[in-house]
């Protein structure tokens, strides 16, 4: 018989059928990734400026020394 | 044509390379020891007083030659095709070791490096690789890779990282750079190819209006430019962008063990210096350097908002005020300067320099960079849906790794317990991971965490939680039900575990 030694499933099948399992789906949840979803939207909106201006100067600093 | 040989004790080494430049390179006894004092002895200087010097004439060194035969062979002046090379063994070696098969374990655990004289008078600096382990202070961590080398017909390896300085013609500082961080990923990752000079050249003609030698240095851009060719998915970070987030960037990406290079310069303040160098490590964290950590503030309103709301502390690793391990052009391998004071090791006139800019060269399939990604999870840990209790105080420690190396750290980390070990071990990860490992003042001194979120670096996408892999701290698993989809949090006891620190190296033997 081959036996399977991966652990993973064991452990969380464990976890559930002791009642320590919650699903994060819950309206404060969901209104919490909701608020990342804005943060990091915001997040994205200042890195894309950040590194297209970054670009944008790079060419006018010249390494001689 | 035979080669000459030369042992000799470093106390002596100012006789050997007056010697060996007037005889191998024609250069005038006046001018050799003004070349020994400036640009030789700097170096000798830095390594402990029982170093041994092995040199050899009639050295090809392949830098050099490439030089030479794409441009200095084109001159008047008759230069020299060959180079000398100095090799450097830690305590006394004599000439019969080298042929007695028995004696080549002791010089190999004697074996310091070496560095590369070529006949480019006065840039006569070529290439070197020095163990730290040379040098009389070495507290540092940074890049390692292992060189296979030769001396006096004997095979050895040595551990560092090259170096080399500039010959201003086919080599300025940015190509130097360039070069020297190829070198390194080279001999480091299959995945990359070593860079000669001409390579560089031919490269930059692509997108150059004029002729590229001799070298009038180039711009972050150009820079940038060739290291995506030689196969990197590079970002560019400049000062001015990322203001107050730019140290704890350039940290994070040394964190990672990614050698980055660095633009300095004071034309902003008046001056006219403009130098590219790499950043390849800091000095090792002291405990007081901890202690003066200030938390992390934010112009995010939101996060602020949150942190004081929960009386979260939140440090942030990579503002840790340290020194930085620079290899630079100008100077012997491994300077050490705070980002504050990048050049305090040169002449008043540079002091006004500031870091302006760093290339990061990234694995091409690091989509999510780092300004991103330690935003997801100090967004996640505060405002997501499974947040840090309130009156916390965390410091967190962020960086990039292969999962490989993860994976093999967290298999042989006795202080991780077994549920979490199997686990990290068994989830499905991608090629490279950003890792923040969650710990506190005090244990960070003891190199211990007590948390952990695994972050893919290969996803963009930053919508509901889809760059999170797992995370597990405040003695909760959080990770995706593999069927349902859907984001769970479960139970688990946790323990403080040791941090990895596979990343920067020691450079032992």
């Amino acid at each position: 018989m081959i036996n399977r030694i991966s652990r993973t499933e064991a452990i969380k099948a464990k976890m559930k059928q002791e009642g320590k399992v919650t699903t994060l789906d819950k309206a404060q949840h969901i209104s919490a990734i909701t608020t990342m979803n804005k943060q990091l939207e915001a997040v994205r909106r200042e890195y894309q400026v950040k590194d297209r201006n970054s670009q944008i100067t790079a060419s006018t600093v010249i390494l001689t020394a | 044509m035979s080669i000459s040989i030369y042992i000799e004790p470093i106390a002596t080494g100012e006789e050997l390379i007056k010697k060996l430049l007037q005889d191998e390179f024609g250069i005038s006894e006046i001018n050799a020891g003004i070349l020994f004092t400036n640009l030789v002895k700097p170096h000798f200087d830095k390594f402990k007083e029982n170093t041994f010097v092995l040199a050899e004439t009639n050295y090809v060194d392949k830098v050099y030659r490439d030089s030479y035969y794409h441009y200095y062979s084109s001159k008047l002046h008759k230069y020299k095709r060959d180079s000398v090379r100095l090799s450097f063994f830690e305590e006394k070696i004599s000439d019969t070791d080298f042929f007695d098969e028995n004696q080549h374990s002791v010089l190999q655990k004697k074996y310091r490096g070496f560095i590369v004289l070529r006949p480019t008078e006065p840039f006569i600096m070529g290439r070197s690789i020095i163990s730290p382990l040379l040098l009389k202070t070495n507290n540092f961590m940074f890049c390692v890779s292992k060189f296979h080398t030769t001396a006096n017909g004997v095979k050895f390896t040595v551990k560092g990282f090259p170096h080399s300085s500039q010959d201003t013609e086919t080599i300025s500082c940015a190509e130097t750079s360039l070069w020297a961080i190829m070198e390194y990923f080279s001999n480091r990752y299959s995945d990359y190819q070593p860079v000669l000079p001409s390579k560089i050249i031919r490269t930059l003609n692509q997108v150059s209006s004029e002729r590229q030698v001799p070298s009038k240095g180039l711009n972050i851009a150009q820079m940038s430019y060739a290291l995506k060719e030689f196969g990197f998915g590079t970002r560019i970070y400049s000062k001015q962008q990322y203001a107050t987030e730019f140290d704890s960037l350039l940290s994070c990406y040394i964190e990672s063990g990614i050698p980055i290079i660095v633009a300095i310069d004071n034309r902003h303040r008046g001056g006219n210096i403009g130098h590219a160098l790499l950043a390849i490590g800091h000095s090792k964290i002291e405990n007081n350097e901890i202690d003066a950590l200030a938390p992390y503030t934010t112009s995010n309103t939101t996060l602020t908002g949150a942190l004081v709301a929960k009386n979260i502390v939140l440090y942030d690793y990579d503002a840790i005020t340290k020194d930085f391990v620079f290899i630079d052009d100008n100077h012997p391998p491994y300077q050490k300067a705070p980002l504050a004071q990048p050049a305090k090791h040169y002449g008043a006139e540079w002091h006004t320099c500031e870091v302006t800019y760093f290339i990061a060269p990234l694995y091409p399939k690091i989509y999510l960079e780092a300004y991103e990604a330690k935003n997801y999870v100090r967004n996640f840990i505060i405002t997501g849906p499974e947040p840090l209790n309130n009156d916390s105080q965390i410091l967190l420690r962020f960086y990039l790794a292969s999962s490989r190396s993860f994976k093999d750290a967290i298999a042989k980390n006795d202080t991780v317990k077994e549920d979490l070990k199997g686990i990290l071990i068994e989830t499905s990860m991608p090629k490279f991971i950003w890792i923040a490992e969650v710990s506190s003042k005090d244990l960070i001194k003891e190199s211990k965490a007590n948390g952990i979120i695994i972050v893919d670096a290969t996803e963009a996408n930053i919508y509901f939680n889809k760059p999170l892999i797992l995370a597990a701290y405040n003695d909760k698993l959080i990770l995706f039900d593999e069927i349902s989809g859907a984001l769970e949090s479960n139970s688990l006891a946790l323990q403080n575990f040791r941090i990895f620190e596979h990343n920067l190296n020691d450079f032992e033997l």
